[in-house]
């Protein structure tokens, strides 16, 4: 017999099915930026970074307030990996067949996680704690493994549309095979919980349902078990993919419901409802939280093995940091409003929402570059492109304010790097032949040709309006080694606005016309 | 055959030769009035007033596109940058050079440039996708190496081979449509320097002798005529402008199915002789046109 969805199930299914899929389209370059920044702007987990961070609260804590008004709704609407986990779960119970039941909550795992995850964000190593949070997790499978995958299917029906008269092709872009696999695992290990157990990361590792969990217990409005109408019948119990109702004690554990309303029609007596003020079920013996002296004292051990965790961390990542410096040629360039490159680590989700937003695909994740701690945070890959002079849209889109956002004047002054040109490199003096591609491709000037005693203009360069952007990096021809190259700066800089006369006169670039084109015709 | 016949015929013989006479004479003007110039200048006037005065000198869009053709415009959209900049080709331009292809029964025009700045964004800011859509233009990408096939240029020095952009390989008419600029690197950038934009790998010429690999870049498949917008000519700090750039608002223009003539024009405009430049010299000597303005047919109009 098919079972007939609650009204709520059906708008909670609506919600998080246009939130997932406008979320993917953002990720996967096919939204616009303003879409994107709104989904992830209200994300839980780097709204949390936002506000440490910038101070930012508000959207934050509207959500919140959705949260502690409507119960646990977030979980089931605005959160793509839940989205994603009840898509899969879904298949999974198609496919076996076999109901859910109810089983025991893991208080302490729960915790422990999010004592873990709390102790690294409050720390500044939220990368690490990114590990664990849903947004992040779904962003980066999205932007560096689904999203090659997309192309490479859109690269198919572009060869199928050429056909029919068709101009239409994919654009070249790296994939890093690395950051694809290191996207995926996770996602797909989450996937198949879900595909077995329901929600179970929800309930486990994830920080944001653990904050959104204790608040669904104080909920006003809220899913209720009237332990009054409950005749233990058990058919919730086998809909209810959290597990989190136990029908033989007439008992549902609120921290667990992720208000997916799939219970409400399933009930033939009407025990369970949404709302507020009716008789809640009682406590399951043994409930998931339990206030007793072994309890606390086991979370608070918990989070001080995480706090001490997380302490060790760092310094590794900052050693390994200070490994990499000297050995690795050239540090690598963070992208505009990262600040100090501690900063920005610590406040980097690596979700590639800054990645999927940039045109010219210079940022790319690392997997090396920046330690383990970097592990996915955005650098600037010279070798893929540069940064555009024109653009701010990683930082317009940074959803938690690793990338600060500023005006795009503020933007074209930010010094990502710095270049170094080695004349004995250059083409012009090695060749004897014209080239000036970093010239031609620098935007304020800060590279340009000079002329010279062979009559062939050769690069000056000054440092001072030099905004490390690595146009004059990624284009220089010279082979095997660039006469030109961006390092990335550890703490980022403000340049000199680029409005001096460059051509004045007496000024370097004398290759300039003898003069205007005469008022008559001049041929 | 009686008098009358004889008249008759007389007549008619006579009406005949009268008529092969004055109308042979007037297919004669006729073709002396549409041989056309090898080089148009035009000068005073906003860039789609002087196309269509130059286009018109040279007889009209149909002595380049036939009906069902297809055909190719190659403008300059190499930067992020909006019009008023002058670092890409006027939009305008552009648009009112499709619109004459259409006219003149084009079955379909393309627009398309290799950009150095992110393509998506130089297609945007330099308003040129939007104008030629406008016109009924399909705007196509070069942001994929698929577009690019490998060819080879007969006869050249130094580019042999290199990737081209395949609808300059397909579409039975290539019109070249660069903006006059001063270029860091190759001191001027006009008709020559804008078939860079048609090949893929654009560090070749600069690792290659870049002067000769524009020289050569001609040896493929030379435009079927290039117009050179000089309506805002950027004099200083090109090809992508800087703050500190000067301009000379010339509001001109050249036609010519000749690049190396038309080249040498452009360089007269910027106020050198074309001899300043390797790769108008080279390109010459070539054969691949005429650097010498004064053995040209130059047509000067001011609007």
């Amino acid at each position: 017999m098919k079972r007939r969805l609650h009204p709520l199930a059906i708008v909670r299914i609506a919600v998080s099915t246009l939130f997932t899929t406008m979320f993917a389209a953002a990720f996967l370059g096919l939204g616009g930026a303003a879409p994107a920044r709104a989904i992830a702007s209200l994300q839980l987990f780097p709204g949390a970074i936002r506000l440490i961070g910038t101070g930012a609260a508000t959207v934050f804590l509207v959500t919140l307030g959705v949260s502690t008004l409507f119960g646990r709704v977030y979980c089931s609407t605005f959160c793509p990996l839940g989205a994603m986990q009840d898509a899969t779960a879904a298949l999974g119970r198609k496919r076996s067949g076999a109901p859910y039941s109810y089983a025991r909550g893991r208080p302490l795992l729960k915790a422990a996680v999010f004592a873990a995850a709390a102790a690294a964000l409050t720390l500044g190593a939220g990368s690490y704690a990114a590990f664990v949070d849903p947004y992040s997790l779904s962003g980066r499978f999205f932007q560096y493994a689904a999203r090659p995958a997309a192309r490479a299917l859109a690269s198919l029906a572009a060869w199928l549309a050429r056909a029919a008269g068709s101009r239409w092709r994919i654009g070249d872009e790296p994939i890093v095979a690395a950051a694809a696999l290191a996207a995926t695992v996770p996602i797909v290990l989450v996937l198949a919980a879900a595909a077995l157990r329901g929600r179970p990361f929800c309930n486990t590792l994830c920080p944001v349902g653990a904050v959104l969990g204790a608040l669904n217990r104080v909920a006003p409005l809220r899913v209720r078990l009237d332990a009054g109408k409950c005749t233990s019948c058990g058919a919730c119990a086998r809909v209810c993919k959290a597990r989190c109702i136990d029908a033989e004690h007439k008992a549902l554990d609120e921290d667990r419901c992720v208000s997916c309303f799939t219970c409400l029609s399933a009930c033939p007596t009407g025990a369970l409802s949404y709302g507020a003020g009716k008789p809640t079920g009682r406590r399951a013996p043994r409930g998931p939280i339990d206030t007793s002296r072994r309890s606390f004292l086991a979370k608070a051990a918990a989070g001080g093995a995480a706090t001490a965790i997380a302490l060790v961390l760092r310094p590794i990542s900052s050693s390994a940091e200070a490994a990499i410096g000297p050995i690795a040629p050239l540090a690598p360039a963070a992208p505009p409003g990262a600040g100090s490159m501690e900063r920005f680590l610590s406040t980097c989700v690596g979700c590639g929402l800054c990645a999927a937003s940039c045109p010219s695909r210079v940022i790319q994740p690392s997997i090396s570059r920046y330690g383990l701690r970097g592990l996915f945070a955005p650098f600037l890959d010279y070798d893929v492109s540069y940064c555009q002079y024109e653009c701010s849209a990683c930082l317009d889109a940074c959803p938690t304010g690793a990338l600060r956002g500023m005006g795009l004047p503020d933007k074209k002054l930010v010094q990502m790097g710095t270049a170094a040109l080695v004349r004995e490199k250059c083409i012009v003096i090695t060749d004897k032949t014209a080239c000036g591609a970093c010239a031609e491709h620098c935007p304020t000037g800060a590279v340009r040709m000079r002329a010279s005693p062979s009559g062939i203009p050769e690069p000056v360069f000054d440092e001072a309006i030099c905004i490390g952007c690595g146009a004059c990096h990624h284009i220089c021809p010279a082979e095997p080694i660039k006469a030109i190259t961006v390092t990335g700066k550890s703490i980022q800089g403000t340049a000199s606005a680029p409005t001096k006369n460059l051509f004045s006169a007496n000024g370097p670039d004398s290759a300039v016309g003898s003069g205007t084109a005469p008022d008559d015709f001049p041929f | 055959m009686d008098r009358r016949e004889f008249f008759r015929t007389m007549t008619h013989y006579g009406l005949g030769a009268a008529w092969l006479l004055w109308g042979g004479r007037d297919t004669f003007a006729q073709e002396a009035r549409t041989r056309a110039p090898d080089l148009v200048a035009v000068k005073g006037g906003g860039p789609d007033a002087l196309f269509d005065a130059g286009i018109a000198a040279l007889g009209g869009m149909k002595a380049f596109v036939h009906r069902g053709q297809t055909v190719v415009v190659k403008p300059n959209i190499g930067w992020d940058q909006p019009p008023e900049t002058a670092a890409n080709t006027n939009p305008s331009l552009v648009k009112r050079i499709v619109e004459h292809c259409l006219d003149a029964g084009a079955r379909k025009v393309y627009v398309f440039d290799n950009s150095c700045d992110s393509w998506s964004l130089c297609y945007k800011s330099s308003m040129i996708e939007r104008y030629a859509k406008e016109a009924g233009a399909e705007v196509v990408p070069a942001n994929a190496s698929g577009y690019f096939q490998e060819v080879s240029f007969p006869g050249a020095r130094t580019l042999k081979k290199a990737r081209v952009h395949e609808l300059v390989i397909e579409s039975d008419v290539f019109i070249n449509v660069p903006v006059l600029k001063h270029h860091s690197g190759a001191g001027m950038t006009a008709s020559m320097k804008n078939l860079m934009g048609v090949v893929w790998d654009r560090q070749f010429f600069h690792r290659n002798d870049l002067h000769q690999c524009i020289a050569d870049a001609c040896l493929y498949r030379k435009p079927d005529l290039n117009v050179i917008d000089a309506y805002r000519i950027m004099k200083t700090g090109g090809p992508r402008g800087y703050q500190s750039s000067s301009y000379d608002d010339a509001e001109f223009q050249i036609l010519s199915a000749d690049i190396v003539a038309a080249d040498a024009a452009a360089a007269r405009t910027m106020g050198f002789e074309p001899s300043r430049f390797g790769y108008i010299v080279k390109a010459a000597a070539a054969g691949s046109g005429q650097a010498d303005i004064s053995r040209l047919d130059v047509r000067r109009i001011s609007l």
